[in-house]
């Protein structure tokens, strides 16, 4: 599994278009295009960098009466998702400069 | 037959026209970029041009549409030969659009109904043009082309300056070349040279919609337009926010993928 910082941050370079609630991002880097929906949106909005996930787990459980357990188990999906999706800071994808050659 | 070739901008391609006359004005409008094919292009041109000269034709009446290809997929049935020829210049200036940033160019057809405009997915634009008449009876104008252009801040639409040279005067010259098919018929673009306006719907084709046309996530739009995009690459991260703020501000709507008639009569009501 991919290596999730203990403070998620997204990354400041992506181009994040909020419609109606859901989000579309671009990523100059490889031109890749993400469609969230609107949980997904909510989350990756959080994730600026301040708090671990078992805080932000705890604040969205508060505000939305929910068990944190249950909470904090989907918001680690989801950021391991992110990550897997080069969406976070230190999961950045290759960009064509810095791609290694294939042999 | 003849068939000429032109470069612009790196992309090479050969123009075929049923007109002498047609192709000779193509020579002057575009004479600064004419070239010679290669062996292996010679028999496969991008554009195919069919003028109709006013000769009589077996089992028609009146005048019939000049039509312009690329490929093989008709994107202009029109009977103003000037329409057809700024069409098609529209469509080579376009061909150089992956590295130019004063428009985000998208691969997608415009249409004109009930005083709004909007966007639709480029291959049906051979369904409109053969449906020419038929969309005129719904409201419909959808005259041709196949590319749009969005402003990179606001996300209007527009019609951005030309990036090729063409002479100043080669449309108002096309009538000494052709005289035979101007007539007085006229079309214009939804967006005409210098204008700019809101987009009111961007349009996205579903397939098993129980109804004729509905609405989708703005989101879901927003994606599809991205990739339909030719030079987001160039423009980056203004580029993709040009496309929200077009999509924000229109409604975004799917048409059912059905009969003719019932398309068109979706794109009618998607425009209400």
């Amino acid at each position: 599994m991919e290596r999730v910082d203990v403070r998620p941050r997204v990354r400041s370079d992506l181009t994040v278009v909020e419609l109606d609630g859901e989000a579309v991002i671009y990523d100059e880097r490889n031109g890749d295009l993400h469609r969230l929906n609107p949980t997904a949106a909510l989350v990756f909005s959080l994730l600026d960098g301040s708090s671990t996930i078992d805080e932000l787990a705890r604040d969205v459980g508060e505000a939305f009466s929910m068990p944190v357990l249950e909470i904090e188990g989907q918001l680690r999906a989801l950021v391991v998702q992110f990550g897997e999706s080069h969406l976070l800071v230190g999961s950045e994808p290759p960009t064509a400069e810095n791609e290694p050659d294939e042999e | 037959m003849v068939c000429d070739w032109y470069e612009v901008q790196g992309h090479r391609f050969g123009i075929r026209s049923t007109s002498d006359a047609f192709a000779s004005w193509l020579r002057y409008a575009l004479g600064a970029h004419r070239t010679r094919p290669m062996p292996e292009e010679e028999d496969r041109p991008r554009y195919s041009v069919v003028v109709d000269d006013g000769a009589p034709a077996a089992g028609r009446v009146g005048r019939g549409y000049n039509i312009l290809y690329v490929g093989t997929m008709d994107i202009a049935r029109t009977l103003d030969l000037r329409f057809l020829a700024r069409c098609l210049l529209r469509e080579i200036d376009a061909l150089g659009s992956a590295g130019r940033k004063d428009a985000v160019f998208i691969r997608t057809g415009v249409l004109e109904a009930a005083g709004r405009v909007a966007i639709f997915p480029s291959f049906l634009v051979p369904m409109l043009c053969a449906a020419r008449r038929r969309a005129e009876k719904r409201g419909i104008n959808a005259p041709g082309g196949s590319v749009a252009a969005l402003d990179p801040g606001s996300g209007e639409l527009i019609a951005p300056i030309p990036s090729i040279g063409v002479p100043v005067d080669a449309i108002e010259l096309l009538e000494r070349h052709v005289p035979g098919a101007i007539n007085g018929a006229r079309d214009r673009f939804p967006i005409e040279d210098g204008g700019r306006r809101r987009l009111d719907a961007v349009i996205g084709l579903k397939d098993g919609q129980t109804t004729l046309a509905e609405d989708k996530p703005r989101s879901e739009t927003a994606l599809e337009l991205a990739i339909a995009a030719m030079n987001l690459n160039a423009l980056g991260g203004s580029g993709f926010r040009a496309i929200g703020e077009a999509v924000r501000n229109a409604r975004s709507v799917a048409v059912n993928w059905s009969s003719r008639d019932e398309m068109l009569e979706a794109l009618a009501l998607a425009m209400r």
